[in-house]
């Protein structure tokens, strides 16, 4: 049997959080070995290195990945007021999707903003869906909105990252706490692009990213 | 260029496929007598190799021939995977 994963990706509450509670558990009659991947084959090297931060304060004790791609693209960053988002948004948006087309694009944001967001670039005319939206093409769309929590394991050419410092905040007591649950939650968000990543905010940026 | 399906975590798969060496395969067992096969062949007659090979090839055919199917000889994996493992709980693993 073979395990695979990555601790820097860790979301659930009930994770494992070490591969040696894993192995308490599980009681494996031989000896496990263990090898450690080290190599990011689909994130190009401008995003791990902007993710670095992010994944250094969410897991310490982790290598960080060494890319073997590069995109000849940095990530953008668009921090404006609460006036400017919704036209900011839309913008940025229909950039990205022009940027990698025929390619698909993802619009990242927490749970609870998914409909707004979908509201929001329909509303500018882009053809955004919610794929768990039955009647739609699901993950195979051009443009989807997602939740943070439901990207793991997924992969698309452009991500657009909508308020960071909420993301961040996943599993806080308060508001606008930062957690290292939430790092992780963001370090898998900005971790999904092959080629294009593109940070959208209202709210101050997380230290990591700034 | 589009993105080709949903996980291309091949590339992953393949560098732990290399570094893990490969696979130790749990030997079949068959049971002589079960698969219509081997009925009556002194299977000691025949050393290792050859031995070998006629219990695969009767593992192989067991299901076919025999009409009362041992549900344990269908559910032979090769190896198995658990991805995205991070996520799951001491709990997820105990059960």
């Amino acid at each position: 049997m073979t395990i695979v994963g990555d601790m820097g990706q860790a979301t659930t509450a009930s994770s494992s959080a070490s591969w040696n509670a894993v192995l308490e558990v599980l009681e494996p009659r031989r000896e496990p070995t263990r090898v450690d991947l080290t190599v990011s084959y689909r994130t190009p090297e401008e995003v791990l290195d902007f993710a670095a931060p992010t994944l250094r304060a969410a897991a310490p004790d982790l290598t960080p990945p060494r890319p073997v791609r590069r995109a000849g693209h940095l990530p953008s960053v668009d921090q404006v007021s609460r006036e400017e988002f919704v036209a900011t948004l839309a913008e940025v948006t229909r950039r990205e999707v022009d940027a990698v087309a025929p390619g698909r694009v993802a619009v990242i944001v927490t749970g609870e903003r998914v409909e707004e967001v979908v509201t929001i670039l329909r509303s500018k005319g882009l053809d955004a869906i919610d794929p768990r939206d039955q009647e739609s093409r699901g993950l195979g769309a051009d443009l989807i909105v997602l939740s943070a929590q439901g990207a793991n394991g997924l992969e698309f050419d452009g991500v657009v990252v909508v308020e960071p410092s909420q993301i961040a905040s996943r599993g806080a007591r308060g508001a606008s706490t930062i957690t290292a649950r939430g790092l992780r939650t963001l370090y898998v968000a900005m971790t999904r692009p092959t080629r294009r990543l593109a940070i959208v905010a209202v709210e101050p940026l997380p230290e990591t990213l700034r | 260029m589009r993105s080709v399906g949903r996980r291309p975590d091949a590339a992953l798969i393949d560098e732990a496929r290399v570094l893990l060496g490969p696979l130790r395969r749990p030997r079949p067992i068959a049971k002589p007598g079960d698969n219509g096969i081997l009925e009556g062949i002194d299977l000691d007659a025949y050393a290792g190799d050859v031995r070998a090979a006629a219990l695969r090839e009767a593992q192989r055919n067991a299901p076919i021939l025999s009409n009362e199917l041992d549900e344990a000889e269908f559910v032979t994996y090769g190896h198995i995977v658990i991805d995205e493992a991070q996520d799951l709980s001491p709990m997820n693993f105990g059960s």
